[in-house]
């Protein structure tokens, strides 16, 4: 993915670093997460909604972006197996839940995930 | 295997409170128990209303508060230190088991490997 791509449809002074990520958290709004979301091919349902609101509270009580295991975890403990699970998660973001659905929130690259 | 990592620095005058946390939760991923011991002058990271930002840096001592969902559940705390330091168990920002010298000896006993950076 080149710059170019990571930065569609963004309003310029929104930075992003190559992959996507907002250099800062604290430019995130509700109304960027559909166009980061656009630009992973994701269409926002409320479902997605939901866990990018889950990554963003994770997010504020620990200070870090959630890898994939504790995402899980977190969400099952919060919403239920039915949702705290992998397979759920990955219909969601294909191309990896805690990955897409940390960008799409605004906040870092998570650490140690896949 | 069973892992310990030693923390005895307090949490902002270096790296390694920080280093040592990440590096335990990568051991955490691949499914080594690990057990965390705050002692020496550690025990300031898990003080409660830190206000890293106030001085510009991040508080990531806060994820303390949620090693559960990275499958670390054993933390324990030298109850000498809490003394030395004169902090209570009610500052601190997790539950955490408080043990004496001779119980930190047979917790160490315990571990294959033991880190303290």
């Amino acid at each position: 993915m080149t710059d170019d791509i990571s930065q569609t449809n963004l309003p310029a002074h929104i930075k992003v670093d190559k992959e996507g990520y907002l250099l800062n958290a604290d430019n995130w709004s509700e109304e960027l997460a559909p166009v980061i979301a656009a630009n992973e091919n994701i269409e926002l349902t409320s479902d997605h909604w939901e866990v990018v609101h889950y990554v963003r509270r994770f997010y504020e009580a620990y200070n870090t972006s959630p890898s994939i295991r504790p995402l899980v975890k977190y969400l099952a403990k919060e919403l239920g197996a039915d949702k705290g699970n992998s397979l759920y998660l990955y219909k969601l973001f294909p191309k990896g839940p805690a990955k897409q659905a940390t960008k799409i929130a605004g906040l870092p690259k998570p650490k140690r995930c896949i | 295997m069973n892992l310990l990592f030693i923390l005895n620095k307090p949490p902002y005058s270096s790296d390694i409170g920080k280093e040592s946390l990440d590096m335990a939760l990568a051991h955490a991923t691949f499914d080594d128990t690990v057990s965390l011991l705050f002692t020496g002058q550690g025990v300031w990271q898990l003080k409660t209303d830190q206000f890293a930002k106030l001085a510009g840096l991040k508080e990531f001592t806060r994820l303390y508060t949620g090693l559960d969902l990275y499958d670390i559940d054993q933390l324990f705390v030298s109850e000498n230190a809490l003394d030395t330091e004169q902090l209570t168990r009610d500052q601190l920002m997790v539950e955490a088991s408080v043990l004496n010298d001779e119980a930190i000896s047979r917790l160490i006993n315990q571990q294959d490997r033991v880190f303290c950076l």
